[in-house]
């Protein structure tokens, strides 16, 4: 039960950054525009193999559009992808055998049987698991009599995710999968995720707004703003590098210049909060000197509050 | 331990609430209160009754037994009276798509007689709504703002919202909740909501009610909530098992030397009890979040079946 | 392949048992009216094959209906219940998925027709010889029956492929002949060509439409994108 509170990053995968690294997903530029708005905008990701990439943004950020074309679900409008080594726009059907995606919605048909979803499901891949889907199905406790619109809603998205990686994927691909399910669901779930990723080097593209869990999941964190990447990095650089400074000025005193790499920052009468990327002990020490401040303290932030700090001061900026 | 004393008024008040889906129960004896001006979170597992109770209670779904009372009134007998006093935020947001932000606006303030322009106008200002854009090409945490504008703006003396913040990115969610406390804070409006992301709840309810499979396991204020339910860490002697559990366990789990418990009704006597009467080593006791009390009674309640 | 079918079958099943009814039902009653009339005043077998031929030719009248909501909710159906987008995502091309529903549809469609046309032409003159006036009649409608179901299925196949819902297209589908035939009689009218004969343009203009239509809609099915 508690798996997936015992394997955070620690998990013993060779993210090797060796020239010759292979990228289960490599995008260029990509871009995506509806009728001129560009939803995503020169995008360049690289994601290696085996990676757990926690891929997180505001709603309507374009992280759906960006998965859609690379599941090759929706043409792109410029740029490049390569999803496993094949271009989405062209062989999405050899390209799809090896991909498990989980949407935020489900859409599975409603009239099957959990049995027949699977059944149908198991025709279409090439390498379908028996031993794998049994065990999901215990492990889930699904009952295969039922139809899909009897199930709840935590229900259907065991059902999906059980259909999305008992072919045993290369590439798995989750789409706020757990949104809307009730924390005891989302434990089971991820659970489900890290079984499969945790046995073989797989690549996980996770996107989900229950940042916690990312936290726990993701190797390396993109954080994507109005189509555009605002940072790419692993997951214990970027929490370690980005941290909240809260200065107390002195009584009347005004703040100077922010110092370089501040992604956000508020002044609250004397109080003055500020987030800042690439932290260093001299960073403080800088402010300390170059402003009229009583006193600093340092925080620690975790994963939630890093994304609502870029997001927030993305927002200010424009 | 109760939520309410009996001097209060009540704003909603169910007794024995039932209803059935093909003869299986989905909500089951359910008693609720809510006293005027405050908030209750209703927090529950996928498919345990939320929604069914929530739409008994304004009016759009028949029980089938027990006794509802939303300000005063009983939502089966009158329905529109419940629904004028009643702003209501569901999950998915029905709002006609090809209408606009102002049109939207319109048509819900021909419906309402309490419709108050000015908190109107505030909340458009607040939520950053534009009322020239179509509904249809609102991001979701515009569509919820809206869905959310709608319900207030009729000042109804009881808000209930129903997952409202499902599938919204941890900014728009802050800003919801700010939006929500700030109107509703010095109003003394009555907030029954249902959530997952029990940490909103933790800082918007004063009082939780945790349903599973139709009952209600917990009826509790927030913080007796929290001070009252405990996990114990003991560490067993070696080759030992439990030996005698303590009254108000309800979630345990031995892994290996380590057995993790969780109490309801915790004192300094009751670890000093479970120390002397177990072989155990070391005894530790950890405060809980909300998140890790709700799974722990419905772990809880799942093993005892 | 065989689990799409399998998939498009279950989703067409009411269409189905729709057309199926009325193939059997209506022989049914047909039968039992033939076997009262022998029993009640003695052997008058000669109507036997009038009522089959009869029984097929109106009994086509019913299958346009099947015919329409084939085409109709061939895709569509999974578009309004949204469960086109969860087929898109899984591996079989676009091309595969269409092939299966055409099967389907075109399959279904086709054996409902062809056996009311065999009661018409095959099975009714083995039951004896029939009137004069029902071969005209045989004539004249069943042709011009065969002729606007090919317009029906593929109109509403093309909207299909189109409309957000099956209804929407199957609503397409019914229009497509009526237009054509409001068209027909419209220009003769108009422009008094009563010698050309239009309508005898009408059976070809609605099978040459229905093809193309049939066609077209496939085309843009393979290069639309769900939803």
């Amino acid at each position: 039960m508690y798996a997936v509170n015992n394997t955070p990053n620690t998990r013993d995968r060779s993210m090797t950054t060796d020239t010759d690294c292979a990228f289960a997903i490599e995008t260029e530029r990509l871009t995506k525009r509806f009728s001129d708005k560009a939803a995503v905008d020169d995008l360049t990701l690289q994601i290696p193999v085996g990676c757990v990439y926690g891929f997180i943004g505001p709603n309507g950020a374009g992280k759906s559009t960006t998965i859609r074309m690379l599941m090759g679900v929706l043409r792109r409008s410029g740029g490049e992808a390569s999803v496993l080594g094949f271009d989405p726009g062209e062989r999405r059907e050899a390209m799809r055998q090896q991909i498990g995606y989980v949407p935020e919605l489900h859409f599975i048909y409603r009239w099957m049987r959990v049995r027949d979803v699977i059944r149908f499901c198991r025709s279409l891949y090439a390498t379908w698991n028996d031993q794998v889907c049994a065990d999901l199905m215990k492990m889930f406790e699904l009952d295969e009599k039922k139809r899909v619109k009897e199930l709840s809603k935590g229900m259907v998205a065991k059902l999906s995710l059980i259909v999305a990686i008992a072919h045993e994927p290369e590439l798995l691909i989750l789409d706020e999968p757990t949104s809307g399910l009730d924390p005891l669901v989302r434990e089971e779930f991820l659970d489900g995720v890290l079984r499969t990723i945790c046995e073989r080097q797989k690549t996980v593209l996770f996107s989900s707004h229950t940042l916690s869990d990312v936290q726990r999941l993701a190797d390396r964190v993109g954080i994507i703003h109005e189509g555009r990447l605002l940072t790419d990095c692993p997951t214990d650089e970027l929490l370690t590098g980005t941290k909240r400074i809260r200065a107390v000025l002195r009584d009347g005193c005004a703040p100077g210049e922010p110092p370089e790499g501040t992604v956000w920052q508020r002044l609250d009468r004397r109080e003055w909060l500020l987030t800042v990327r690439g932290f260093t002990p001299a960073v403080v020490e800088r402010l300390r000197a170059e402003n009229p401040v009583e006193h600093v303290e340092v925080i620690d932030i975790g994963l939630e509050d890093v994304f609502k700090d870029f997001i927030r001061g993305r927002r200010v900026l424009a | 331990m109760t939520t309410t004393d009996s001097s209060c008024p009540l704003a909603i008040e169910t007794a024995g609430l039932t209803k059935r889906f093909g003869g299986k129960p989905v909500v089951k004896d359910l008693a609720l209160r809510v006293p005027s001006g405050t908030a209750l979170g209703f927090i529950g597992p996928n498919g345990a009754g939320k929604t069914t109770t929530i739409r008994m209670l304004i009016g759009v779904l028949r029980r089938d037994a027990g006794r509802v009372d939303v300000l005063g009134a009983d939502p089966a007998v009158d329905a529109l009276a419940v629904k004028r006093r009643v702003g209501y935020v569901p999950e998915q947001q029905f709002i006609y798509r090809w209408m606009r932000v102002g049109d939207a606006i319109r048509f819900c303030r021909s419906l309402f007689p309490t419709w108050n322009d000015t908190r109107c106008t505030e909340l458009l200002k607040l939520f950053d709504l534009e009322p020239d854009k179509k509904v249809k090409h609102l991001s979701k945490g515009m569509a919820v703002k809206l869905s959310l504008l709608l319900a207030l703006a009729h000042e109804p003396e009881l808000l209930i919202l129903d997952e409202p913040m499902a599938g919204l990115d941890p900014v728009a969610r802050e800003e919801l909740l700010d939006g929500v406390l700030r109107t509703v804070c010095d109003r003394k409006q009555t907030i029954l909501f249902s959530s997952h992301t029990l940490s909103d709840v933790q800082r918007l309810a004063d009082a939780v009610g945790i349903i599973h499979e139709g009952e209600l396991l917990v009826h509790s204020e927030v913080d007796a909530l929290l001070h009252d339910v405990k996990r114990i860490r003991g560490v067993l002697k070696d080759g030992a098992a439990p030996k005698v559990l303590p009254e108000g366990m309800i979630w345990q789990r031995v892994k290996e030397r380590e057995w993790l418990l969780t109490v309801r009704g915790f004192s300094r006597d009751v670890v000093e009890r479970l120390a002397a009467e177990n072989d155990v080593q070391q005894v530790e006791v950890i405060d809980l979040g909300l998140e890790e009390i709700f799974k722990d009674f419905v772990r809880g309640w799942r093993a005892s079946r | 392949m065989k689990a799409l079918i399998w998939k498009d079958f279950r989703i067409n099943m009411f269409v189905l048992s729709y057309g199926l009814v009325f193939l059997f039902g209506s022989l049914i009653v047909c039968a039992g009216i033939n076997l009262y009339a022998d029993l009640r005043y003695g052997a008058l077998v000669r109507y036997w094959p009038d009522m089959l031929v009869l029984n097929a030719s109106f009994g086509l009248a019913f299958q346009l209906l099947t015919v329409v909501m084939l085409g109709g909710c061939s895709v569509a159906a999974e578009r309004a219940d949204r469960s086109a987008e969860f087929l898109a995502y899984l591996p079989p091309s676009r091309w595969t998925i269409i092939a299966s529903k055409a099967i389907l549809a075109v399959g279904a469609g086709l054996f409902i027709w062809l056996a009311d046309l065999a009661i018409a032409y095959w099975i009714a003159p083995l039951a004896g010889p029939i009137a004069e006036e029902l071969v005209t009649f045989r004539g004249t409608i069943i042709p011009a029956l065969t002729a606007s179901a090919v317009l029906l299925f593929g109109a509403a196949w093309c909207a299909s492929t189109f409309a957000p819902s099956h209804v929407l297209a199957t609503g397409v589908g019914i229009a497509a002949p009526i237009s054509i035939l409001c068209l027909l009689t419209a220009i003769e009218y108009s422009f008094n060509l009563r010698a050309f004969d239009l309508g005898s343009w009408y059976r070809p203009i609605c099978i040459v439409l229905g093809i193309l239509l049939f066609i077209g809609g496939t085309a843009h099915y393979l290069r639309r994108v769900e939803p």
